[in-house]
C-alpha cells in the first residue's frame, strides 16, 4: 500500500573500516583536542611505558644470549613431525658434536635445513653444561619430533696426559653415573626416552658397556669394530682434513642399500667452519648432499625407530 | 546582549497512526519549553487517526489534506505553508519527544549561527529486530554521526528529529519529492550551501520501530534505495571538499567492498567463512556490551549475537539496491506503510 508514512532514515555504515576512521576523529576531537596536555600526558607515560618494556624485554632476552649472540628465549614450541614417503633405501644421518656454547648457529642451520628437507636427523649430544645454554636447548626442544637425541658421552673429554677418550677406560661406577645424568638431562629437554648412545672417539670401554644395558641403551653407534651400529661413511676425512665428495659418501649408501642395509653417515658441525665462521662452500656441499638423498627418494630413519 | 529566544513550530504529516499518534501528540504537548505551534498533517487516514487528532483540535493546528498524497514529502510541503514561526520541528507520527526536545532546539537556535539541528533517536523496545535496530542507532549516532559532526559533514538530519531555521528552508532547501528519503534530500542541500548544522545527543526522541521481518526490509530497502538516489542526485557534493568525498567513500565504497564479501567469503573458503563469522560475532558482542551498558537495557546484550542476521539483510540490500538504482537505473519512488504496535 502506498503511504505518506515516515520513518527515521539514518544511514546504516557498512563495515570496519569506518568503524576504525570515526573511532580515531571522534578521539582526535574528544580527547587530543578538548584535553590537548592530558592527552599529552598519557601519551608520554605511553612512550615511556613502551620504552621500558621493550627495554626490558631485550634485557631478559640479552640476559639469555649464547657465545655467538643468538637470541635465546625459554619459548613453547610445537613440533611438526615431517612425513616422508616409504622407501627401501634407507639412512641414519648422524650430526655428533652437539654441545652447550659451541657450533651453535651452525647446528641450528644443519638442523634446521634437514628438517626442511623431511629428513630426521640423530644427533650425538653432549650433555655437560646444555641446559645452561637456552639457545641449543631451544633448538633442540623446538625440533624435537624429528630428532633423536643420542648420548655422546659425558664432556667428550680427552685425557691431556695419556689421550684416552673419557669412556674408553672408565670404570664401572664412574661410567654408570655420568650416564644416568647425561641420560635424564637429553629426555629433559628431548621429551622421550634415550636409547642411543655414541661413544666419543667411537672408544668404549667394556665396563661401559655394561652399564648401557643396564641404563636401557639399545643402540650402540661407533665405529664397526666397537658396536653393532658402526658407520658407513662420514662427511669429513680425518686423514685428509678435507670434506669428502657427495658423489663418494653416495656410492657407500648405495653399497649399503644394495645389501638392503641401511647407511649411516656421521657429520660433524665443525667441519663446516672455517676460522670459526660458517664457510659457505663448505655448507653449500652439506646442503647438495642433503638434496641429492633427497632426489634419490631417500629415507631418513633414527635409530630409535628400527 | 542577550540573544533573541526563536519561536518553535513542531510540523508532523501522518497517515493511519491510530496506534501511535495520541502517545505522541501527549509527548509534543507536555514538553518542558513548550512548542509555540504544533501542525499535524493528516493524508487522508482511513483509519480514526482524524477522530483522535479531533482531541487536540484546540490546542494543535491540524491540516486535513482533501487527497491522499501517498507521499512523506509532499505531506510535509503542505504543512510547511501553515508554518508561522522561526524554527521548525520535523517529526514523525510515531515519534515520541523527550520532555526536553523542544527546550534543546531553543537552546540550539539561540546562536544565529545555526541553521539546521540533528536530535537523538532511540528505538522503542519491541523484539530482537528493534534490539538490533537500537544498537545500530548507537553504533551510528555515538560513533559514525559524533564523527561526522567533527568534521562538519553530518550525512544526514533524522527525519523524526530535525530542525531547521524556516525561511532558510522555505528559501533555500524546501521538500524535493524525487528520492525515497527527503531528509537525506535535504540534508545534502543544506550541506551544499555549507549551513551549520548542530548535532545534539541530549535532544532525545523515541521512535518505533519494524518489528516484523517483512517490515524491516522494507524500510531498509527504501533506506538503500533513498540513499543511491541521493548519491546520484548530489553527486557534485564532493567537489572541492575532500573530507566529504572521504565520508561518502566511507559509505558507499566501503559497503560495496564490504558486503558483496559477505556473500563471496562462504563460496571461497569455508575456514574463512568461519573466521568472518567470528569476527562479525565478536563485533557484534562488543556492540551488544556497549549498548547494554550505556543504554541499561541487558536485553541489547542478549539479542547482540543475532546482529549478523541485521548485517545479511543490510549487505542483501545494500547490494540489490546498487543494482536496481544505479546500474539498471530503475527508480523506485514506492512507499510502503510499516506496521504499527499500540503504544504503551
Amino acid at each position: 500500500m502506498v503511504s505518506s508514512r515516515k520513518e527515521k532514515d539514518d544511514m546504516i555504515q557498512p563495515g570496519s573500516l569506518s568503524l576504525f576512521i570515526h573511532l580515531l576523529i571522534n578521539t582526535y576531537h574528544n580527547v587530543i583536542k578538548k584535553y590537548p596536555i592530558r592527552a599529552f600526558s598519557c601519551m608520554v607515560v605511553l612512550v615511556v611505558a613502551s620504552i621500558i618494556i621493550i627495554n626490558g624485554r631485550a634485557a631478559v632476552t640479552n640476559s639469555l644470549k649464547d657465545n655467538n649472540g643468538k637470541i635465546l628465549g625459554e619459548m613453547t614450541y610445537k613440533c611438526k613431525p615431517v612425513k616422508e614417503a616409504y622407501s627401501d633405501k634407507k639412512i641414519i644421518l648422524r650430526l655428533d658434536d652437539i654441545q652447550a656454547f659451541a657450533y651453535s648457529e651452525i647446528s641450528q642451520m644443519m638442523i634446521e635445513d634437514s628438517i626442511s628437507r623431511k629428513m630426521k636427523l640423530v644427533l650425538g649430544v653432549i650433555p655437560y653444561n646444555l641446559t645452561q645454554d637456552a639457545f641449543i636447548t631451544n633448538v633442540l626442544k623446538k625440533n624435537n619430533c624429528n630428532l633423536e637425541l643420542a648420548l655422546h658421552g659425558w664432556d667428550h673429554s680427552i685425557s691431556p696426559e695419556t689421550g684416552v677418550y673419557e669412556f674408553e677406560d672408565m670404570d664401572e661406577a664412574e661410567a654408570a653415573s655420568k650416564i644416568k645424568e647425561g641420560k635424564s638431562i637429553l629426555e629433559q629437554i628431548g621429551g622421550q626416552p634415550v636409547v642411543t648412545f655414541i661413544p666419543p672417539g667411537n672408544l668404549i670401554s667394556s665396563s661401559t658397556k655394561k652399564v648401557l644395558k643396564q641404563e636401557g641403551i639399545k643402540y650402540l653407534s661407533g665405529d664397526t669394530e666397537s658396536s653393532i651400529y658402526g658407520i658407513d661413511a662420514t662427511t669429513y676425512d680425518f686423514q685428509s682434513k678435507k670434506l669428502n665428495d657427495n658423489s663418494d659418501i653416495l656410492n657407500k649408501c648405495d653399497e649399503r642399500f644394495s645389501k638392503n642395509k641401511f647407511c649411516v653417515i656421521v657429520i660433524h658441525p665443525q667441519d663446516y667452519l672455517t676460522d670459526d665462521k660458517i664457510d659457505e662452500d663448505k655448507y653449500s656441499q652439506f646442503i647438495n648432499l642433503l638434496d641429492e638423498f633427497r632426489n634419490e627418494q631417500v629415507l631418513s630413519i633414527t635409530f630409535n625407530s628400527l | 546582549m542577550k540573544k533573541k529566544k526563536p519561536s518553535i513550530a513542531i510540523l508532523a504529516p501522518c497517515y493511519n497512526e491510530e496506534k501511535t499518534i495520541r502517545k505522541c501528540v501527549l509527548s509534543w504537548l507536555n514538553q518542558i519549553h513548550p512548542a509555540d505551534e504544533i501542525i499535524i498533517v493528516n493524508d487522508c487516514s482511513t483509519d480514526g487517526t482524524l477522530e483522535i487528532l479531533q482531541e487536540f483540535k484546540d490546542r494543535v493546528t491540524i491540516v486535513d489534506l482533501l487527497k491522499n498524497t501517498g507521499n512523506k514529502s509532499y505531506v510535509q510541503e503542505e504543512g510547511l505553508k501553515y508554518v508561522t514561526k522561526d524554527v521548525f520541528i520535523a517529526t514523525d507520527a510515531d515519534t515520541i519527544m523527550d520532555r526536553h526536545f523542544v527546550e534543546r532546539v531553543v537552546i540550539a537556535f539561540r546562536d544565529k549561527r545555526v541553521h539546521a539541528f540533528a536530535g537523538y533517536i532511540k528505538s522503542l523496545r519491541g523484539n530482537w529486530l528493534t534490539a538490533c535496530r537500537e544498537i545500530d542507532y548507537l553504533i551510528g549516532q555515538d560513533l559514525h554521526k559524533a564523527a561526522q559532526y567533527h568534521i562538519n559533514f553530518l550525512f544526514v538530519i533524522p527525519g523524526c528529529a530535525g530542525a531547521f531555521r524556516t525561511k532558510v528552508f522555505k528559501k533555500n532547501i524546501s521538500f524535493d519529492h524525487d528520492t525515497l528519503t527527503e531528509d537525506l534530500d535535504f540534508t545534502y542541500r543544506i550541506n551544499k550551501l555549507d549551513l551549520n548544522i548542530l548535532y545534539d545527543r541530549e535532544a532525545i526522541v523515541y521512535t518505533q520501530d519494524p518489528d516484523t521481518i517483512k517490515s524491516y526490509i522494507n524500510q531498509i530497502r527504501r533506506w538503500y534505495s533513498g540513499g543511491w538516489q541521493n548519491l546520484l542526485k548530489h553527486k557534485g557534493i564532493m567537489k572541492k571538499k575532500p573530507i566529504r568525498a572521504m565520508e561518502l567513500s566511507i559509505v558507499y565504497i566501503e559497503g560495496l567492498i564490504f558486503y558483496p564479501l559477505m556473500f563471496i567469503i562462504p563460496i571461497i573458503s569455508i575456514k574463512a567463512f568461519f573466521y568472518l563469522i567470528l569476527y562479525c560475532a565478536a563485533l557484534g558482542l562488543f556492540f551488544g556490551i556497549y549498548s547494554a551498558i550505556k543504554r541499561k537495557r541487558l536485553d541489547l546484550f542478549f539479542y547482540s549475537p543475532l546482529y549478523i542476521i541485521v548485517t545479511y539483510i543490510h549487505s542483501y540490500i545494500f547490494m540489490e539496491q546498487f543494482i536496481k538504482e544505479v546500474i539498471l537505473k530503475k527508480r523506485n519512488l514506492k512507499w510502503y506503510h510499516p506496521e504499527r504496535r499500540k503504544m504503551t
